[in-house]
């Protein structure tokens, strides 16, 4: 009890002396902080150790975060890209009079490239037009033959029964030709003996059957080869990257 | 006495050691209002419980440096720290309430002041009674295995 008392007195005394000598007081504050500091250092290293792990780690999970809504975001641009590509060759091919009609497509089997089976999102009419499947990006790809149920059968440039009247452009000539589906190259057939096409030439539809519209894009020439000096043959090279498509485009074209 | 004296001063160093660097995990995890006078009254009351004597010469030498560290004008911890000890010490030994009790209600009055200062999340509460506790635990066991001493309570 004594003790407290006289704690009690001392206290009032040091109350005192502050008031008094306040620099005192500062200096041994100062004092007191410093070694709390310079003991309490060690855990202190620790700590910041720690802190640093957890806000490297934080910022790997943020930085792959976005990392991930980026490649989205890429994603999603990448399909605009496709779709204004798209328009922007509708209006370079002159494919502004057709109606591009989307639509789904899947193989009849999985060896089987010759027919495809489309679900469109528009009714066609078969009977009063001729229509026409494009890959996304507005090449021929092959023309619609019938309706199935709910679901639309069509052949493909690698069917040999697909025949399309088409057009070489080569050196700033055009040479005309007859396109027929292969499964594994299709060919333009019959050209003329003494025509010379380059490698890479660009392949359209001519349209003058009057079946197919005009200036779709088919395909690229592989290279060329006589047929018992009567006519040359050009193997043209397709774009095989509408099977990895979900989408492909119908256009119609009225019957003549 | 010898002896005793120099456990005393070892405790001492002890206690600013230990109470330093809890203090300073706990304002690492959230900035808490008087954790480290808190701490030092928690030490010293742990102390008290061990040798009431000496445990008075440490609740004032610990009163007043949280006097010191918190820049008071009037040293209020100086004589609030040795008159706490006498009167749990009398207290406790009067009606027997068990140390953990005594504690337990300490630190409880201490987050309840803290939460009503500012307004903390429930998991700093809980964090802070946990390692409070702990702080506790750990100095009883450092005291017990200097003094070799049967505690009063």
């Amino acid at each position: 009890m004594k003790f407290v008392v006289f704690y009690i007195i001392a206290a009032v005394f040091l109350s005192f002396f502050s008031y008094t000598y306040n620099f005192v007081v500062k200096e041994v504050n100062r004092t007191v902080l410093n070694y709390a500091v310079a003991v309490s250092s060690p855990v202190n290293n620790v700590l910041i150790g720690i802190k640093d792990g957890v806000s490297r780690y934080l910022m790997l999970v943020g930085v792959e975060e976005e990392n991930r809504l980026l490649k989205k975001e890429v994603a999603t641009l990448k399909i605009k890209s496709g779709y204004l590509c798209n328009e922007k060759s509708v209006k370079n091919k002159k494919l502004a009079g057709y109606k591009l009609i989307k639509s789904k497509f899947g193989f009849k089997s999985n060896l089987q490239i010759s027919y495809i089976v489309l679900k469109p999102n528009k009714k066609l009419n078969l009977d009063r037009n001729n229509c026409f499947i494009l890959s996304d990006n507005l090449n021929l790809i092959g023309s619609i033959e019938k309706k199935q149920r709910d679901f639309y059968l069509a052949k493909t440039v690698f069917n040999s029964d697909f025949v399309v009247d088409v057009y070489i452009k080569s050196d700033n000539a055009t040479y005309r030709a007859l396109l027929i589906g292969d499964m594994y190259k299709p060919k333009a057939e019959f050209l003329d003996p003494n025509v010379s096409i380059d490698a890479g030439s660009p392949v359209y539809t001519s349209g003058e059957f009057g079946i197919y519209p005009k200036n779709i894009f088919i395909g690229r020439v592989n290279k060329v080869k006589m047929v018992n000096s009567y006519y040359k043959v050009a193997y043209i090279d397709v774009d095989k990257g509408f099977f990895n498509s979900y989408d492909m485009f119908v256009i119609c074209k009225k019957k003549q | 006495m010898q002896k005793k004296a120099v456990i005393f001063i070892v405790n001492i160093f002890i206690i600013f050691v230990i109470s330093s660097m809890f203090s300073e995990i706990i304002n690492f995890v959230y900035i808490t209002p008087y954790i480290l006078p808190f701490l030092f009254f928690v030490s010293v009351l742990s102390y008290g419980f061990f040798d009431d004597k000496y445990g008075m010469h440490l609740a004032f030498l610990y009163g007043f440096l949280s006097d010191i560290v918190m820049m008071n004008k009037i040293f209020v911890f100086s004589a609030l720290f040795p008159s706490a000890i006498f009167i749990i010490g009398y207290l406790s030994k009067k009606y027997r309430i068990p140390k953990g009790i005594i504690f337990t209600a300490f630190i409880l009055i201490y987050i309840t002041y803290i939460s009503l200062l500012q307004m903390i999340p429930f998991a700093l509460i809980l964090f802070l009674f946990i390692f409070i506790y702990l702080f506790y635990l750990l100095l009883n066991l450092i005291f017990k295995l200097f003094m070799h001493k049967k505690e009063y309570v």
